[in-house]
């Protein structure tokens, strides 16, 4: 029986799905993470203490959900996100912080077109949900831009045919 | 509560005039003829006022070494007929005031009423101000100490629960087996472990909350400042709290005409939750909790009265220190009335409590209704305003 929050793998149903890669500068919370994604979720989970070893990685090998803490010491979950986002606009990320004060929410959605914003102490059944809804989020996008490229290819295929009866009228 | 008033000086005959010019029940009297002794008497004594009839060489050292004590007592010279320049020039010096002899008693219990009064209100600013400089330094600390709980906590939390999960697991697993005796004691060890998970969180949830307190506290978060209806929030608040109050609290409104105040309406309703509860607790029979609201000229009065058991007249001077509580251990933090306290200063604004044992208790609230300029923000410098 699924458990409430649960992230089915099949649910996300694509074979290109990658993951989840979590950044945070204290190793006890990517822990608990990853054992919350490891016993409620089919996800793989990649995690860093890191910032640019993560951003190696995601260059590398792709993501689909990032998760950043706000403070960390070398480079803050903003920046990191930033760069995630131009390196592939559609990885999915979400900021996990200490202090939730609107201000700095506000300003972390619009700079970084953040999915969501998590306050620590996170929920997990919410935190679940938020994984859930990113990888969703982000396997529509995928989904989106497949269409897109096959309407553009049958439109050129259309076209190139009209070009065809063209010239056998001519 | 009677003022202590030491009068000083050589000449017996001043001291006799002044000793029958200040005969009241209100005035408590010393006498010390030699300025040196004085100035030992007044850590012993304590005086609010010193009528200081010393020859005029040795006031302004004399002032100076009283100016250093830590009860710094209000000063009025005794002065002889013609030193009035002298007098003027010793007021510079840190007198408060000088009495020209010959000696007025109508005059002089004024004069020395109005020093009285005046070493009151000096007292009641420099309490303000300790109160805020504790507040401030203590705001500080709380951050931090806030911001290294965060984390670990956050961590024990999620733990918590992941460990329930697992447990649910295994339990689903292990019931799929066919019935034997380690099936039991998998299933009883299983038990042990669900329960002690369950434990686990809800202490978290403990602490977390405890933690959001002091993060409140710290920092006071900073939703919007506007211009709202404080009736609305007040309503809004009683409705919230209403549902906690035992049958025997009812609740009177004396609301008056407002208009809408520019504050933290999130932090004001704080305010009144804050007090509201400890109405509540206060009233053990049966009891009223009265809230009346007036505009008095540029400021609003908030006034929040409860029939309940009162408090104890020492404990009233300490309520809005942080961490004072008479709720005993694991009730309250003791951090909800030092809130309120932070609140009010943030807005600009007063708030003080009179209490009469076996009576009640009214706290009032007193609001700027320009405070629009003021306090942003609550002037705690932050160490990081994030946390990781």
């Amino acid at each position: 029986m699924p458990e409430t929050g649960t992230v089915e793998r099949s649910t996300l149903g694509s074979q290109e799905y990658r993951g989840l890669v979590v950044v945070d500068d204290e190793e006890i919370v990517l822990t608990s993470l990853r054992s919350l994604i490891a016993i409620a979720t089919d996800c793989r989970i990649d995690c860093y203490t890191e910032p640019k070893q993560a951003l190696e990685s995601i260059r590398r090998n792709g993501a689909d959900l990032v998760i950043a803490d706000y403070s960390m010491p070398e480079m803050d979950g903003m920046e990191f996100l930033s760069c995630v986002r131009d390196f592939d606009p559609e990885i999915t990320r979400v900021l996990l912080t200490g202090y939730a004060d609107k201000d700095s929410a506000i300003k972390a959605i619009n700079q970084v077109a953040l999915f969501h914003y998590v306050e620590k102490p996170w929920d997990n059944d919410q935190l679940l949900l938020i994984i859930r809804n990113g990888l969703e989020r982000r396997l529509l996008l995928k989904q989106v831009r497949e269409k897109i490229s096959r309407l553009d290819d049958a439109h050129a295929e259309v076209k190139e045919m009209q070009m065809k009866l063209l010239k056998a009228f001519l | 509560m009677n003022s202590r008033i030491l009068i000083v000086g050589q000449p017996t005959e001043i001291r006799e005039t002044l000793r029958n010019a200040l005969q009241a029940p209100e005035w408590e009297l010393r006498e010390e003829p030699d300025a040196q002794a004085a100035l030992d008497l007044v850590h012993e004594y304590s005086p609010q006022v010193i009528l200081a009839a010393v020859d005029m060489l040795d006031v302004t050292s004399f002032l100076e070494q009283l100016r250093s004590t830590r009860e710094a007592p209000v000063v009025v010279l005794i002065t002889p007929p013609g030193s009035r320049e002298r007098a003027i020039q010793e007021l510079r010096a840190g007198a408060h005031d000088y009495i020209l002899m010959p000696l007025a008693p109508e005059e002089l219990r004024y004069r020395v009423s109005c020093a009285v009064e005046r070493k009151r209100t000096l007292d009641a600013i420099l309490l303000q101000l300790t109160q805020a400089e504790k507040m401030a330094s203590l705001g500080r600390l709380v951050a931090g100490v806030a911001h290294e709980l965060n984390t670990p906590i956050a961590a024990i939390y999620s733990n918590s629960d992941v460990l329930s999960r697992s447990v649910r697991r295994l339990m689903g697993l292990v019931s799929d087996l066919p019935p034997s005796a380690e099936k039991r004691e998998i299933q009883a060890v299983l038990e042990v472990l669900s329960n002690t998970s369950e434990v686990d969180c809800i202490a978290c949830e403990r602490v977390i909350d405890v933690v959001r307190n002091l993060k409140t506290f710290a920092r006071l978060d900073e939703a919007e400042r506007k211009a709202v209806d404080i009736h609305e929030g007040l309503d809004s608040t009683l409705r919230l709290v209403e549902c906690q109050f035992k049958s025997n609290v009812h609740v009177s409104k004396d609301y008056g005409e407002l208009p809408p105040i520019e504050c933290y309406p999130n932090q004001l309703n704080e305010v009144f939750m804050n007090l509201l509860v400890n109405a509540s607790e206060a009233i053990e029979g049966q009891g009223i909790i009265k809230i009346r609201t007036r505009r008095e000229g540029d400021s609003v009065v908030i006034t929040i009265a409860d029939t309940g058991k009162g408090i104890l007249a020492a404990d009233l001077a300490k309520i809005f220190d942080p961490g004072f509580t008479t709720k005993g251990p694991g009730v309250g933090t003791g951090l909800g009335l030092s809130i309120v306290y932070k609140i009010i200063q943030a807005h600009g604004g007063t708030i003080e409590a009179d209490s009469t044992m076996g009576k009640g208790t009214t706290f009032t609230i007193t609001l700027p209704l320009a405070a629009s300029q003021r306090a942003t923000s609550v002037p705690v410098p932050e160490p990081q305003p994030h946390g990781g």
